[in-house]
């Protein structure tokens, strides 16, 4: 009876010849692991290295007050570094900040991203559109923050010349004072501005990714559509619209993940500031680990963060990428 | 007339009125993106008594004149490498980025030839992973990383030492892009065309060099690319881990913000110097960048 093991395993040991003794040792632990896993391997120990280990270092440190001074020693506090952080009112006004930084910078990207997608898709110059719109994407984030903070400033930024010449500016600085129609919808004068940078440099993204979910409708669905009668309007609510859902929810995990990720823009365009109206959570983050240097409550709040992103994503990854297979074969 | 005729031609109008709108439209978001790069480029060609120069408030006519009336001067870029040195912050900008890069590519489309095979059991837990190690915000992973590299005596102020800090840390975002993007290559290439080599007598391994890899080799460059990019872009881990020794372009265009003064000339013209290069890449990859940007999600 023969069993179906890799014959590299098989090959028997002539255990008095040195050199094939090694050429067997070779062979087996060639063979201990498959081919795609040797591949993987440099990977998976790269990766492991530079993720599993901080991750439970950052578990590990959420639970102490660490020494400021060398020589001291780190105290082990249990769980009040995350007890804390319900009292912490920089934390909460970081939470509800972040929140409010997902609604407005997703729903503006998403819905002129959309729109663009749309104009660029049926307009004559369809790549040299695409190349201009895809410059911002590829400015470094701190180039776009001195880039906006100069143009937001108050003596010579032309931004700032065109908000108040416009009238969508009330006051003497972008900072405050905006048209009190405009209140409700943001939290401040200040967060919008930081949030059109992101605009700013990502709705082409979204525009992207669009297009390419509008080049994948199928063309007898639209040639339906028109040959019934149906108006540009209708047949993108009733055709174009049902094709790119996937698309869409694509785009947004995209934008999510990013938004988290990167703080570079507020750490150039306001560092927080005005009194904390931009301090979204990952920048208060930065400034308990890196301002005032309590590692033990920057693990903590990064371990949240961290956590709250994984679970959102992976929710999210899942919903897409079950999708793909069905209504996305771009 | 008959009904549908007419339907069709009001269909017809409509099509004409939304196409004018469309190229508004259009024309509004093409000055929205350009207007900023363009005042960035000026006015790093500008003295500052120009650059600081803009109309009344509601003078839409003077703007035009405020803008492009100056007399050009490139003594902004001549101070940045005269006197700030530049361009030795340029070199290790190439080099953090490009070593970070091509390893992180390397090492990926091994990982994402051995992922886009289907040959390993639990790889869609491997790949989230994997991606997930891409997920994780800048600055929580930032404080961990520190103290290992500190550990590891990469820290002290020096050239060399900060320099592989800065491409380990690179690589913790290039390296889950890389396999994630070129992932989706790998798995558009028939199954049939290595088997046929390995028939041919081929090892797992020539097959993989000889047949499949270079049907590859666009994708790969397209994610050495997007890498460059990313790498060449960052600002949060070079200014922590790359400060002393190894500054980058980014980093030495924030120290041009002191608390005492904003030297405007000089940021406009470092950004512009940063930026030039990675628009000229982007372009090149414009074909790979849906897919690049989604981690493969969407492939055009």
């Amino acid at each position: 009876m023969t069993y179906p093991i890799d014959e590299t395993i098989q090959t028997p040991l002539p255990a008095d010849q040195g050199a094939s003794w090694f050429k067997g040792l070779f062979a087996r632990i060639k063979g201990a692991l498959s081919f795609d896993l040797w591949l993987m391997m440099p990977t998976i120990i790269v990766l492991a290295i530079i993720t599993i280990y901080p991750f439970f270092w950052m578990l590990v440190m959420s639970f102490k007050e660490v020494a400021m001074d060398p020589g001291q020693e780190d105290i082990w506090i249990g769980l009040y570094n995350y007890i804390r952080l319900f009292d912490d009112e920089s934390f909460l006004n970081g939470v509800k900040l972040l929140i409010w930084y997902f609604f407005l910078c997703l729903s503006i990207e998403m819905f002129l991203g959309l729109g663009v997608a749309i104009l660029v898709n049926k307009a004559k110059f369809e790549n040299f559109f695409t190349i201009i719109f895809i410059m911002p994407m590829m400015v470094a984030p701190i180039v776009v923050g001195y880039l906006f903070r100069f143009l937001y400033n108050v003596s010579f930024g032309w931004g700032f010349w065109f908000l108040k010449s416009s009238g969508l500016i009330a006051g003497d600085t972008i900072l405050a004072n905006a048209q009190p129609w405009l209140l409700p919808f943001m939290p401040s004068m200040a967060f919008m501005a930081v949030v059109m940078a992101d605009v700013w440099e990502w709705t082409p993204l979204i525009m992207l990714i669009v297009l390419a979910g509008l080049k994948a409708v199928p063309q007898d669905q639209l040639e339906a559509a028109r040959v019934d009668g149906a108006g540009p309007i209708r047949t993108f609510f009733e055709v174009t619209l049902p094709n790119i859902k996937g698309v869409l929810l694509i785009a947004l995990v995209v934008r999510f993940m990013d938004n988290v990720r990167m703080i570079d823009l507020i750490y150039v365009l306001t560092k927080g500031g005005p009194a904390d109206t931009t301090k979204i959570l990952p920048f208060y983050l930065y400034n308990v680990s890196f301002k005032y240097f309590e590692f033990g409550r920057g693990a903590a709040i990064g371990f949240i963060l961290l956590v709250f992103t994984i679970i959102v994503s992976m929710f999210l990854v899942n919903v897409v990428f079950k999708k793909k297979e069905t209504t996305n074969n771009v | 007339m008959s009904r549908a005729e007419l339907v069709s031609k009001s269909a017809k109008r409509e099509r004409t009125i939304l196409q004018t709108l469309a190229y508004i439209g259009l024309g509004i978001f093409f000055l929205w993106t350009t207007l900023p790069l363009l005042v960035m480029v000026l006015s790093s060609m500008k003295q500052m008594r120009d650059a600081f120069e803009i109309p009344a408030v509601g003078d839409w006519s003077g703007a035009f004149m405020k803008m492009f009336d100056f007399t050009p001067t490139l003594v902004h870029y001549h101070d940045l490498f005269v006197e700030k040195g530049f361009s030795t912050y340029i070199v290790n900008s190439v080099v953090a980025a490009t070593t970070a890069s091509v390893i992180s590519v390397f090492l990926g489309a091994l990982a994402a030839y051995g992922l886009s095979r289907g040959r390993i059991k639990g790889d869609k837990h491997l790949s989230f992973w994997i991606l997930s190690s891409r997920m994780a915000p800048v600055v929580a992973v930032m404080v961990p990383l520190y103290a290992i590299f500190a550990g590891m005596g990469l820290l002290e102020p020096d050239r060399t030492r900060n320099m592989v800090a800065l491409i380990l840390a690179y690589t913790t975002f290039d390296l889950p892009f890389a396999v994630w993007f070129l992932r989706t290559f790998f798995e558009d290439i028939p199954l049939g065309v290595e088997e046929a080599a390995k028939l041919d007598g081929c090892s797992n391994l020539q097959a993989f060099v000889k047949v499949v890899l270079p049907l590859a080799v666009p994708g790969i460059a397209a994610a050495l690319i997007l890498c460059l990019v990313f790498s060449w872009n960052d600002y949060m881990f070079a200014s922590i881990f790359g400060q002393q020794g190894a500054k980058t372009l980014p980093v030495a265009t924030a120290e041009l913000h002191s608390t005492v003064s904003i030297q405007w000339g000089r940021i406009m013209a470092s950004g512009t110097i940063l930026i030039t290069p990675m628009i000229f890449l982007g372009v090149l990859v414009k074909k790979y960048m849906v897919q690049g940007m989604t981690s493969g999600a969407v492939r055009d």
